[in-house]
């Protein structure tokens, strides 16, 4: 006898349980830059991630690279994984674009309740990096 | 030469709660499709708690225990109802109904445990 669970090859499904009611006020982020392989990052490397803030949900997330980041770096985002996710990123004017597979930055994958972006390539910013839903 | 094959259907998520007797009991589920939050819109979702036969409580989008918002349930049981409960383990599932076709799918079970609480009202 053979038993076989069932299993979805294409779609990921994930249920994040919580026993506390949700701050709306202020959903955490985290930013910071690695200079490494560019790897997704696992919780361990999120918590400590050098820049983080507060944010109410849905807001555009405003993260700073540039204490460390004088020299081309992986920039990464870590937010929480309930929050919508983010389709723009701007620095100015002339240097925004749109969040996604080939561009500026891209999202690399959930973990432990946290979604991950990352720069595509590594890079510096001179200015804030904001984080659009919009 | 034939051979028997069990194909399992059954729901794959497993969470069992601990909750204190008196106490407000909150639980958030957040569902996620690949990494962002599941369309749960044109279904409704209902949860039982039994002991053994005999159904205890119910949570459903009705009776304001069981509230949907986007791609989240939040199970809220008010201190009165469970001050009511007997102490003891139960077992509870989620399920979900689309409405376009009735069909229902058990999204988590679980068991939910009732402790003994110490300060009561009387």
């Amino acid at each position: 006898m053979i038993t076989i669970r069932t299993l979805d090859p294409v779609d990921n499904y994930e249920i994040i349980i919580s026993s506390f009611p949700e701050d709306t006020s202020g959903i955490l982020a985290r930013w910071g830059w690695i200079n490494g392989d560019g790897a997704m990052l696992v919780e361990a490397q999120i918590v400590v991630l050098q820049g983080s803030g507060t944010f109410a949900t849905g807001a555009t997330i405003t993260a700073d690279f540039r204490p460390g980041n004088a020299a081309p770096a992986y920039l990464y985002l870590a937010e929480r994984a309930t929050e919508p996710v983010k389709t723009i990123w701007y620095g100015s004017g002339l240097d925004t674009g749109t969040i996604g597979p080939g561009q500026t930055f891209s999202v690399l994958g959930t973990v432990a309740g946290w979604r991950v972006y990352r720069s595509t390539n590594k890079t510096t910013f001179s200015t804030t990096t904001e984080f659009r839903t919009a | 030469m034939a051979q028997l094959v069990t194909v399992s259907r059954d729901v794959q998520v497993v969470a069992n709660f601990v909750a204190r007797r008196g106490d407000t009991f909150y639980m958030r589920m957040d569902f996620l499709k690949n990494g962002t939050k599941e369309d749960l819109t044109g279904s409704t979702f209902k949860m039982q708690l039994r002991n053994g036969i005999s159904v205890i409580l119910e949570l459903n989008e009705t009776n304001g225990k069981l509230v949907k918002t986007a791609g989240r349930i939040e199970m809220k049981i008010p201190a009165a109802d469970m001050e009511n409960l007997a102490t003891g383990t139960f077992d509870y599932d989620l399920q979900q109904t689309w409405t376009v076709d009735s069909s229902v799918l058990t999204r988590v079970k679980g068991t939910f445990s009732i402790v003994v609480d110490i300060t009561r009202a009387a």
